[in-house]
């Protein structure tokens, strides 16, 4: 009964099939430039504003964060509250360019 | 110590989007939601009934309402590995046999539940996820112990308490018992925990061979970790499965994703410099069932294409026309260090190209080359 540990390189949905027929559009996908007003303490990221479209959302809550590989580029992930939607941004280490994602609700 | 994370993936869907929160939702593969396999259920969902391996097509006939979310596993292994950073800064030894299970030896400790509460704590703050927690005197016993409270429960089996707990828990809750072993444990007569923990290892041996005689020890058992130590060997095999949304009987389409997998192996074994000497397939349909067949070769690799290729061969030894497959699977086994130099200038530019590719797949990210072929593997068919 005795199992080796937990290989997180062990990953499988990078390479599956991408949503083109899908039947779950709940989230549209965008991946746009955006601007971002963002406070960088210590060693986080907490972005307060976005501008989108030439509006500018002020972020309520920062409801998730979390970090992805992209071979050599490290990718900053933020599920963000403004108002009464979620929105999902990145923030590239490389390039430092912000993208709003998707709208997440 | 055993952390047992409370519907991992659905709970971090709900924390990224609070929209989620309290409402019943599954996690499924990318591909469309009612073709597809539950990987996580909501504890809102699981009041339906629906759980985790279950067609997401029949979740749906028991809550129409239900919400779906394809995984994406990127945020779901970092949160992991961030919750493993903080086990591990509590400088005792850790194990994690599972992305949603750990294990920490507390072995010594006078107040090993108050450990447990922060770490719980922890956890919620920083995620706004729950993890439940077992305490006991070795892994499966713990492991057991953090399944009775969920969520976000804690529960201690002692010396003292130890028959009384199993003695509530049916013996099907257990580490290891699946349909099968579950009825040869009802023939048995074998209902709780308690009734297997009092069988001698005799017993169990005669009636469930290795199996049993592994509960007998496990049970009693003082490892407090359920993995291969560091010191181990490395791995023994290396291997990758797949279901697909629906049966394909499209040659191509299998074959491009035997080659796919194929890929992911040989990425993953040159990683770790390893080759390996056989291959293993397995297949899932509805007229072939679960077959497994396996070949050893004379020339150890760590090539995607060698193993694809080998792959096929087993495949069309067995089988003159393509199956009908549901899913499938390639293992390779019998590894090796790779310390073979390469005699033959074939081989050379081949292992060359492999590393190439590597290098530039480390560079700008997975999958930025990779085989032509492994593009039908994104047309569903």
């Amino acid at each position: 009964m005795k199992q080796s540990g937990f290989n997180p390189h062990a990953r499988w949905d990078k390479n599956t099939p991408q949503t083109q027929s899908s039947d779950n559009t709940d989230n549209l996908e965008l991946n746009e430039k955006i601007e971002v007003l963002a406070w960088f303490k210590n060693t986080r990221i907490l972005p307060k504003i976005f501008i989108w479209k030439n509006k500018n959302y002020v972020i309520d809550n920062i409801n998730y964060y979390w970090q992805e590989r992209c071979g050599s580029e490290t990718i900053n992930y933020f599920s963000v509250q403004s108002s009464l939607n979620a929105y999902q941004l990145s923030f590239n280490n490389s390039c430092y360019s912000w993208h709003i994602n998707k709208i997440i609700s | 110590m055993h952390f047992d994370m409370d519907a991992f993936f659905a709970s971090i869907e709900q924390a990224i989007n609070p929209h989620f929160k309290g409402k019943p939702l599954i996690v499924g593969s990318r591909n469309s939601k009612f073709h597809t396999v539950v990987c996580a259920a909501s504890y809102e969902a699981k009041v339906f009934g629906i759980t985790a391996g279950m067609p997401s097509i029949e979740a749906f006939k028991l809550c129409p309402k239900l919400e779906f979310i394809a995984a994406d596993q990127g945020k779901y292994i970092w949160t992991s590995q961030e919750i493993l950073k903080i086990l591990k800064s509590y400088n005792l030894p850790v194990a994690y046999p599972s992305i949603d299970e750990f294990q920490m030896d507390v072995s010594g400790l006078n107040n090993p539940q108050e450990l447990a509460r922060t770490i719980q704590k922890q956890i919620q703050e920083r995620f706004k996820i729950t993890a439940s927690v077992g305490i006991a005197k070795n892994w499966i016993l713990a492991k057991l112990a953090s399944k009775l409270k969920k969520p976000n429960g804690l529960e201690y089996i002692t010396d003292e308490n130890l028959e009384q707990i199993l003695s509530l828990v049916p013996a099907k809750k257990l580490c290891g018992v699946g349909e099968k072993t579950k009825l040869i444990l009802d023939n048995l007569g074998i209902k709780t925990c308690l009734d297997l923990y009092h069988k001698s290892a005799g017993f169990l041996e005669t009636n469930l061979g290795a199996t049993g005689l592994n509960f007998y020890y496990s049970l009693r058992s003082k490892d407090s970790l359920n993995t291969i130590q560091e010191d181990d060997s490395g791995p023994k095999s290396v291997g990758h499965s797949y279901t697909f949304p629906r049966v394909s009987v499209n040659t191509g389409f299998i074959q491009a994703w035997i080659r796919l997998l194929s890929e992911m192996i040989a990425v993953r074994l040159r990683e770790q410099n390893l080759t390996a000497k056989t291959i293993h397939i397995w297949l899932n349909g509805p007229e072939i069932g679960n077959f497994r067949a396996q070949k050893s070769f004379s020339e150890h690799t760590s090539n995607g294409q060698e193993i694809y290729l080998k792959a096929l061969k087993i495949m069309a030894k067995n089988f003159p026309k393509t199956p009908q497959v549901r899913a499938l699977g390639i293992t390779c086994s019998g590894l090796l260090i790779n310390n073979y130099l390469p005699l033959l200038a074939e081989d050379k530019k081949r292992g060359d190209l492999s590393k190439t590719i590597d290098k530039i797949n480390c560079r700008f990210g997975e999958n930025t080359v990779y085989p032509a072929v492994i593009e039908l593997t994104q047309k569903i068919k």
